[in-house]
């Protein structure tokens, strides 16, 4: 049901929303590419305009929590 | 041979005889392997190896030596234990409270209140509380 390494999960879930946190961070947005090493989310929080990519080491997250939809 | 005490004569003539029990189903099962009885053998059982000959080397496997049986040695240990429990396990960003739906390799799957699926890097986790 879960992939056993967790960047393979989050590779499954390619698409989902996201809140992604690291140990002083919490960045929402939309999870857009994964590597063994390296998670890229889309911020969508920042409003309108250019939608900021943003490079996560996957080392550093702490969680990544996919919330419901509204 | 010579210093053994009267115990480890007792375990050696146990263990030999332990050998000889492999080796009979051994033949038993391969017609080619002809006469391959060994004075050296050793056994291997889950979380327990004995190493045969002049030394013996004892060692509890899977908790660690000397510790209490049932004592968990690692935090995946716990979460093991805890699955579909409420918890509350703390990284270094918060404090994430749901019911353990699933513990792999290094992650944990949490399912929150909300609903919401929490997935949390085993790596990060302080400490874990059964709420």
């Amino acid at each position: 049901m879960f992939a056993a390494k967790f960047s393979t999960e989050l590779a499954n879930r390619i698409g989902s929303t996201v809140e992604v946190a690291t140990d002083n961070n919490l960045i929402e947005g939309i999870l857009s590419t994964v590597t063994a090493d390296l998670a890229l989310v889309i911020d969508v929080s920042s409003g309108y305009g250019d939608n900021v990519k943003l490079y996560i080491s996957v080392d550093a997250i702490n969680f990544v929590r996919f919330p419901v939809a509204a | 041979m010579a210093n053994l005490t009267d115990r480890q004569r007792n375990l050696l003539n146990l263990l030999n005889q332990m050998s000889q029990n492999l080796v009979t189903a051994n033949s038993a099962n391969d017609t080619n392997s002809g006469s391959s009885l060994s004075h050296n053998f050793s056994l291997n059982l889950p979380g327990f190896s004995l190493g045969g000959g002049q030394n013996l080397n004892l060692s509890l496997g899977k908790w660690g030596g000397g510790g209490t049986p049932g004592t968990p040695t690692t935090i995946r240990e716990v979460l093991l234990s805890l699955v579909n429990e409420q918890v509350q396990v703390t990284t270094p960003f918060d404090t994430i409270s749901g019911t353990l739906l699933s513990v792999q390799d290094d992650y944990i799957i949490i399912i929150e209140a909300s609903g919401a699926q929490v997935l949390v890097q085993i790596e990060k986790i302080e400490f874990v509380s059964n709420t």
